[in-house]
């Protein structure tokens, strides 16, 4: 009986300690806030920033279509090739392809993290 | 802001209006840059991780589907930026930087007549995984699920991140009265 009084009455002075440290971490957090609080700048920033934005946006599709379609050229140029010249080969290449495949989309779908 | 209004912001920079976009990204610039300097107690890094996450808000607005709030969605960006970022560095460079920072955001704090607490001080030397959950969890009023989604981690993960850098808190601040 003494024994569990005593647990109890720790575990209380646990949770009030716990509660004073919380309450002080939350008045430090909302210091720290409001010493190092800037005006936002205004709006023409912000819309000078988007159209920036945009426009790396659309470089960076630019490079990677340009990528894209110089790979898919050597491909189809050396999967004819193989077709032509080994049957054989671009079968088996073919069918580890499709193997792989589901793997590759589920990776996509975790990378992706829509939310 | 009013739901409403951010709401009807957001599906106009879904369909490409530039200046529903910016408003949008000004509205939350306080609330991005301010959380971003609570987790990181570095306040140029900070700022550089807020232009990157509105710079990634502008890029991935497509893919924002109103789940959360659109506020948790930037935290969501901000964090996982950051988390990039410690990836990058080396532990060594890493301990320096967050150093220098600390002295700066003290030195900043004290030049506007405002108080660096022991609070702050352990919670800037606490591991990056505590100061994040913690933040999220005692300033934000975020519940642990809610923080699970956020970071992509199970709830679970997140209860013991919180009380191990609330350990870690009391274990820095112990030290600081005895020293």
């Amino acid at each position: 009986m003494k024994k569990r009084n005593q647990s109890q009455q720790e575990e209380s002075l646990l949770k009030e300690d716990s509660e004073q440290d919380i309450y002080e971490l939350y008045s430090s957090l909302q210091q720290l806030e409001q010493g190092l609080a800037e005006e936002s700048p205004d709006l023409h920033w912000f819309e000078a920033r988007v159209v920036e934005g945009k426009q790396q946006v659309k470089k960076t599709r630019k490079r990677s279509l340009v990528l894209f379609c110089s790979i898919a050229t050597i491909l189809l140029f050396s999967f004819g090739l193989m077709l032509v010249s080994n049957p054989l080969y671009y079968l088996i290449i073919q069918i580890g392809g499709l193997l792989i495949l589901p793997l590759v989309l589920l990776d996509g779908h975790k990378r992706r993290g829509d939310y | 802001m009013d739901a409403k209004i951010e709401k009807s912001l957001i599906k106009a920079a879904q369909r490409g209006d530039n200046s529903a976009l910016a408003q949008l990204l000004q509205q939350h610039y306080h609330f991005l840059r301010s959380y971003l300097i609570k987790i990181t107690m570095n306040k140029q890094l900070a700022e550089d991780l807020t232009q990157e996450t509105m710079l990634r808000t502008i890029q991935k607005i497509q893919l924002y589907q109103h789940k959360a709030k659109f506020s948790s969605w930037l935290i969501q960006i901000g964090t996982n930026l950051y988390l990039d970022d410690l990836r990058r560095k080396k532990t060594e460079t890493k301990w320096q930087l967050q150093e220098q920072a600390r002295q700066s955001l003290k030195w900043q704090l004290q030049s506007r007549e405002m108080e660096w607490s022991d609070t702050l001080d352990a919670l800037s030397h606490i591991s990056e995984a505590g100061r994040i959950a913690i933040v999220l969890k005692h300033y934000y009023g975020y519940s642990y699920d809610e923080i699970g989604q956020l970071l992509a981690i199970p709830s679970g993960t997140v209860k013991s991140r919180v009380s191990n850098g609330l350990k870690e808190l009391r274990k820095e601040l112990l030290q600081n009265e005895e020293a």
